[in-house]
């Protein structure tokens, strides 16, 4: 990585000089460096397609074996938590689910990736940058509050944990296939808890919090409506095959364009 | 989505597309070949920063903020994403976090001597003060 530039004053420039909207934070995009090879390089990325698909061909295979029992145990140690979160009857929703999801998303972490939580971490926090272009550009994740988005970070956080403690974030990233799917599904399972969780508070604070346990059963339904658009974007594989060779072939084009334009033609 | 290894050329060609498209402005055609590179290459903190600056330039700060963190873990020490991180928490009002953030960042630039790096951090550091 080389070219920095200090934060601009008042709009994020780019070091091939493109400038950002204003709510870009001042010079985030600054600190991105310049690309090491221009925009064109087709072969690559029809070679990054043709790996792509066939490496999912062989890791669906391997994954589709150990997928439903990897499901099966961390849903049992899932409900067993959940269990005893929902006895220690807290007063603090956003508390109790962070400790449900932490528990999860460790005892995920460590079933389904056998050690290695790299694509775990991976996944998730991909799962969680397309959740928020698919609930869309401007009704974002953010709006539903800091409470959540600590229990996002808290997740993040664990896998962090386990991954740092792991084969490093670098290694056994390859042949995983099905992990980040695996972990979309137990993030659906964390999220239907979350709501039964958050049912059982409601229940428990009625008395006198009525409004406060409304708001927060909106905002598990909205966290699972999100998650559950995510795994519906993702599960089948087939669409999501489709998905993503025409993400890349949208690449491409762009690629095109940008030869074009460089060339001296116009943009369509 | 898979994780998977790709060859570095691979990988600048989905960065340099995802760049001019950010450049551009098409957020969320950007954090698609982002989203991609960040699976195809996780440890490289390019893909972090940049896709965080995709979520920043919808305005999901939160997300934004989260991938940055994240990026410590993913793509360690991810540097720029610390810094970008403080920046992003110092514009969300959060000075104290920011300020902490920003030394954290000065460290690990002078571990690394990393000189450019430094200078930008006391820049943002002189700003904020």
């Amino acid at each position: 990585m080389t070219a920095v530039a200090p934060a601009a004053a008042t709009a994020a420039v780019m070091p091939g000089g493109g400038v950002l909207a204003s709510g870009i934070s001042p010079g985030v995009v600054s600190l991105l460096p310049a690309p090491e090879q221009p925009v064109g390089s087709i072969e690559s990325l029809y070679a990054l397609m043709e790996q792509t698909s066939a490496q999912q061909q062989k890791d669906g295979k391997v994954a589709v074996e150990g997928k439903f029992e990897a499901k099966r145990v961390a849903l049992q140690k899932f409900q067993e938590e959940l269990k005893k979160a929902s006895e220690e009857k807290s007063s603090n929703v956003f508390g109790t689910l962070a400790k449900i999801g932490a528990v999860a998303a460790a005892a995920v972490a460590t079933v389904c990736t056998l050690g290695s939580a790299a694509p775990l971490l991976v996944g998730v926090a991909v799962a969680i940058s397309a959740g928020g272009f698919v609930v869309g550009e401007t009704k974002c994740l953010d709006f539903m509050g800091e409470g959540v988005s600590k229990w996002v970070g808290l997740g993040m956080a664990v896998c962090g944990t386990v991954l740092s403690c792991g084969a490093g974030a670098g290694a056994g990233v390859s042949g995983s296939g099905g992990t980040a799917v695996d972990a979309l599904q137990s993030g659906s399972t964390i999220a239907s808890g979350c709501q039964t969780v958050d049912s059982a508070v409601h229940q428990h604070r009625a008395d006198g919090h009525q409004i406060e346990a409304k708001a927060a059963q909106h905002q598990m339904q909205r966290i699972q409506d999100a998650v559950e658009e995510i795994i519906s974007e993702l599960q089948d594989g087939k669409e999501a095959s489709g998905r993503r060779s025409e993400a890349v072939n949208k690449i491409v084009e762009t690629e095109g364009q940008t030869l074009f334009i460089a060339a001296g033609g116009q943009r369509s | 989505v898979i994780a998977v290894d790709h060859p570095s050329s691979s990988v600048e060609a989905l960065y340099a597309t995802g760049h001019w498209l950010l450049g551009a402005e098409r957020f969320a055609d950007a954090a698609i070949v982002f989203r991609t590179m960040a699976l195809a290459a996780p440890t490289d903190e390019r893909a972090w920063l940049a896709l965080g600056a995709c979520h920043e330039g919808i305005g999901q700060l939160k997300i934004a903020a989260s991938l940055y963190e994240l990026a410590s873990a993913a793509a360690a020490p991810a540097l720029r994403c610390t810094i970008a991180r403080a920046r992003l928490l110092r514009a969300l009002g959060r000075d104290d976090e920011a300020l902490d953030t920003f030394e954290r960042a000065r460290e690990l630039a002078l571990e690394q001597g990393d000189d450019a790096l430094v200078a930008v951090v006391d820049h943002d550091l002189r700003a904020a003060s």
